[in-house]
């Protein structure tokens, strides 16, 4: 199974035949995945485009784009109405073809893959989370979770076992034989978060994750989120929600199906302290989306305003 | 206020009631109680600094005779610093918008890269304030604050958007004219 499993994403590293579980229960996916050594990102386009209809009535949803994500990086994608993020994301993950250009996944060409062997791509290697939850109304939350496990060939005690860990990681081992009407919008988006991991993908899409939610479950969600990324899980959130955004390690804005901004976001406020608004400097690799300015080195920062937690507690001055 | 009425002088000079004019176009209702004797006293105050100095009199066909003012070379430095500068992440959307508009108006500074900058300066506070926030307790009394400050951070990345979609629309690379 998880031998397979490695296949499948292109690498041959044997784990433990269910896959070791992180601190907490959480899948350590980023952190084997790097130790795995392959180098290079997670998931990378290159000159991804779709476009639908033709004639008068083409439309690029996505107009040729590059883009890096490196092992254990949060990526938000924002932008208006329209602009193409749900395409994306679709592309990226497999559900959608691309009408040019590449997307590889753990250092394999997805794009180009018969249908079956992208299913089950898909199924072991991408978590997806949407608005909506797409649970399956009458399985339970312990089931909803299993399903994909067991669809992946996992045996019934093994699916249990991770779907009780999960469960009891996004807080709702109580819930567990809930069907997904007997839960809030919150809840329901936790389990669906829970079956997203459940194969320990290598990345995990998620589509407004918070947008049917209410300020407490978001926060609940990003709390979440942030525990993943802890863990190294690789993340691709599309949200036009600027405080999910905030929360990721780089934001990358689209327009009109391409890039138009890419602020990164990563060593913003870890030390706890104030002021600590320095950029992630050289080394961290030109994981940019091509064609950008170099935000880092422009006018985001270095303009002695002091924006960090500091200046925000002075505003009345 | 002052700044806002130098950037006006870059193009031409020009006098209060032109500047008084212009003003109350881009502060619409704000603008209400904005009079020329205002505009005079900052022309003055400027005058005094050497920011400005007063070219000539106009004579109208009718009304009063008005004094022309044009930008010295000192204020035009100022101008320019004053564009550079970030305007903080408090600053007020009124304070925003006026830069903006001066910037266009003198064409000194991209209307459209301001609003690029300070959209990521905001989302950078923003991170910052919304990891804190994650970090604390909501019923806290901080959490409560992050809260706070995450929201209006929010609420001025939305209003943002809304600016580069106005300032694109009326910059000469972006087609549909915004001169409606
Ligand atoms: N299956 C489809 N057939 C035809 N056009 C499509 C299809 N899917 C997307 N589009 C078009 O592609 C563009 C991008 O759509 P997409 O759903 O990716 O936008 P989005 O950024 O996710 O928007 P939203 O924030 O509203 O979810 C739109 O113009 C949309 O009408
Ligand atoms: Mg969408």
């Amino acid at each position: 199974m998880s031998g397979e499993r490695r296949r499948a994403t292109g690498r041959s590293r044997r784990r433990g035949a269910e896959g070791t579980p992180g601190p907490g229960g959480l899948p350590r996916a980023g952190a084997g995945r790097r130790a795995a050594g392959t180098p290079g990102p997670v998931l990378r386009a290159v000159g991804l485009a779709r476009s639908f209809g033709q004639d008068e009535s083409l439309v690029w949803a996505v107009g040729g784009m590059d883009l890096d994500v490196p092992a254990g990086q949060t990526l938000a994608v924002t932008g208006p109405s329209g602009c193409g993020k749900s395409t994306l994301l679709q592309l990226l993950g497999g559900l959608d073809r691309p009408t040019e250009g590449e997307v590889w996944l753990g250092g394999r060409r997805i794009d180009r893959l018969r249908e079956r062997a992208l299913a089950r791509l898909r199924r072991r290697a991408v978590g997806f989370v949407f608005q909506d939850f797409h649970l399956m109304d009458e399985l339970s939350a312990a089931q909803n979770v299993e399903l994909p496990a067991l669809l992946a060939g996992a045996s019934p005690p093994a699916a249990r076992r991770r779907a009780a860990a999960l469960l009891d990681r996004v807080g709702l081992a109580a819930r567990a034989r809930h069907l997904p009407a007997q839960l809030s919008g919150g809840q329901r988006q936790r389990v669906a978060i829970a079956r997203a991991l459940v194969n320990e993908p290598l990345v995990v899409l998620a589509d407004e994750p918070t947008g049917n939610l209410d300020s407490a479950a978001t926060h609940d969600i990003l709390r979440l989120f942030d525990e993943l990324r802890a863990a190294g899980q690789t993340l691709v959130l599309v949200t036009h929600d600027e405080r999910v955004a905030a929360t990721a390690d780089r934001v990358v804005s689209l327009r009109d199906g391409l890039p138009a901004d890419d602020t990164r976001l990563d060593g913003v406020g870890n030390g706890g302290g104030a002021g600590n608004l320095d950029g992630p400097g050289g080394p961290d690799g030109p994981d940019g989306v091509d064609g950008m300015p170099d935000v880092d080195g422009g006018a985001g920062r270095g303009n002695g305003a002091g924006f960090g937690l500091d200046a925000l507690l002075h505003w009345e001055d | 206020m002052q700044d806002v009425v130098l950037a006006l002088l870059v193009k031409e000079p020009s006098h209060g009631y032109d500047l008084r004019r212009r003003l109350a176009a881009a502060l619409g209702p704000l603008g209400g109680t904005l009079n020329a004797g205002q505009i005079y006293v900052t022309l003055t105050r400027l005058e005094k600094a050497g920011l400005v100095v007063r070219e000539r009199e106009e004579t109208p066909v009718r009304g009063p005779r008005r004094k022309v003012y044009a930008l010295t070379a000192a204020g035009r430095e100022r101008v320019a610093a004053w564009l550079a500068e970030s305007p903080g992440p408090g600053a007020e959307v009124t304070a925003v918008h006026l830069k903006l508009v001066a910037a266009a108006e003198s064409g000194l500074a991209d209307p459209l890269a301001l609003v690029d900058a300070r959209r990521r300066e905001l989302l950078r506070s923003l991170a910052e304030a919304q990891r804190a926030a994650l970090a604390h307790d909501t019923d806290s009394e901080a959490g409560l604050l992050l809260e706070g400050i995450a929201l209006r951070l929010q609420a001025d990345l939305r209003w943002l958007e809304a600016c580069r979609r106005t300032w694109s629309a009326r910059t000469p690379r972006g087609r549909g004219g915004g001169d409606g």
